[in-house]
């Protein structure tokens, strides 16, 4: 399963985090990028059963969905990506769906009018906080 | 299939090879990576929208060629996307399409030696090989020379080079209106196999700007490429 490979190096990351900074972890958030084609329901499951027996065990976990952002380059504004595709048809919202770097193709920054525009936000999967034991 | 230049007509000479290659019983595969100008999956007609299963995306058949373009998902629309977007598509582009068992995908490079190319090099892995393709004209020779000397560094097979456009057949007249032997010249430059020529043929055109793929392979010009793709291990 691809999350679950996801997550096994999600923990592994944080687990070498601890190690490194010799400190006990007592909780950390992962942010499901919103264009990124993941679950975040399964994502908080396999975290939580993924960190059993490990030394983030008793750590807390939270998953949050990142905000998927699209920078105009053109006159540096900044819109949500669900806001500049929302006017769309279903079927160009589903191309977009597949592929979200060729939004520029079928919107226009609603400022300037520009095309080259840029997701800056919500394409991946990251790590967004670690709170350590003082 | 790249060139570093455009307009030598890669795009054709891309999709009439994957064209040959199934009709000779390969399973193939058609990637069209030209971001600006996708025109390979012109010549298979108006393409279906990849269909999703579970596997992930799965191309529609055409001839019995597996094809993908960028072209499929944007419509006709432009594709104003710059270098980092285009990594992130071919990424996705990859990720996503389930092209199935495959013999052999053909993939049509779009006439540059930047993202696109760099971008392919790192995610295509495994058994691959670039056919280049030019015209016998000096200023086309002079990008592809640079692009041998890319290629090389990066230690990518060169299976061979096809000269397009070699000459105009009219009647009984052979006209070359970009000159002679410069490909050849260069391939033994650079100890790489000439594949041969193959002639600038109204026919072929026509069919490719017609969509009518069931065509080309009978042209000519299709005539002449499989001879070409004979001399490599993908048809000997």
């Amino acid at each position: 399963m691809h999350e679950l490979v996801i997550v096994s190096g999600i923990i592994e990351a944080v687990s070498n985090l601890a190690r490194k900074e010799n400190k006990k972890i007592l909780r950390f958030t992962v942010a499901v990028g919103e264009l990124a084609s993941f679950d975040r329901a399964l994502i908080e499951e396999l975290l939580n059963e993924v960190k059993k027996g490990s030394i983030l065990e008793d750590t807390q976990v939270d998953v949050e969905v990142e905000k998927a952002d699209v920078l105009c380059k053109s006159c540096e504004s900044t819109w949500g990506f669900s806001d500049l595709i929302e006017p769309l048809g279903e079927n160009e919202k589903e191309m977009i769906h597949f592929l979200p770097e060729l939004v520029s193709s079928f919107s226009r920054c609603p400022k300037c009018g520009g095309r080259d525009l840029e997701i800056r936000s919500g394409r991946g999967i990251r790590v967004s906080y670690v709170e350590f034991e003082e | 299939m790249a060139s570093g230049k455009g307009g030598v007509g890669k795009s054709l000479v891309s999709a009439t090879t994957a064209l040959i290659l199934a009709k000779n019983g390969l399973s193939v595969g058609l990637l069209d990576l030209d971001f600006h100008g996708p025109s390979s999956s012109v010549i298979y007609g108006d393409l279906e929208m990849p269909s999703e299963e579970e596997e992930g995306l799965i191309p529609p058949v055409v001839e019995g060629v597996k094809v993908m373009s960028i072209d499929q998902f944007v419509e006709g629309r432009p594709i104003p996307v710059s270098g980092k977007e285009k990594r992130e598509i071919i990424k996705e582009l990859l990720a996503l399409t389930h092209w199935g068992e495959t013999d052999v995908l053909v993939v049509d490079m779009p006439p540059e030696t930047g993202d696109v190319l760099l971008a392919s090099l790192t995610y295509l892995r495994g058994r691959r090989g670039v056919i280049l393709v030019t015209t016998p004209s000096k200023l086309s020779l002079k990008v592809v020379d640079r692009l041998i000397r890319l290629l090389n560094e990066t230690g990518v097979e060169i299976i061979g080079i096809i000269e397009n456009m070699s000459r105009l057949e009219l009647q009984d007249n052979k006209v070359s209106p970009f000159g002679v032997d410069a490909a050849k010249d260069l391939a033994s430059r650079y100890n790489i196999h000439f594949l041969g020529s193959l002639p600038i043929d109204p026919e072929a055109s026509l069919y490719a700007d017609e969509g009518r793929a069931d065509k080309i392979t009978s042209t000519r010009f299709g005539l002449e490429l499989e001879k070409c793709l004979k001399k490599t291990t993908l048809l000997d």
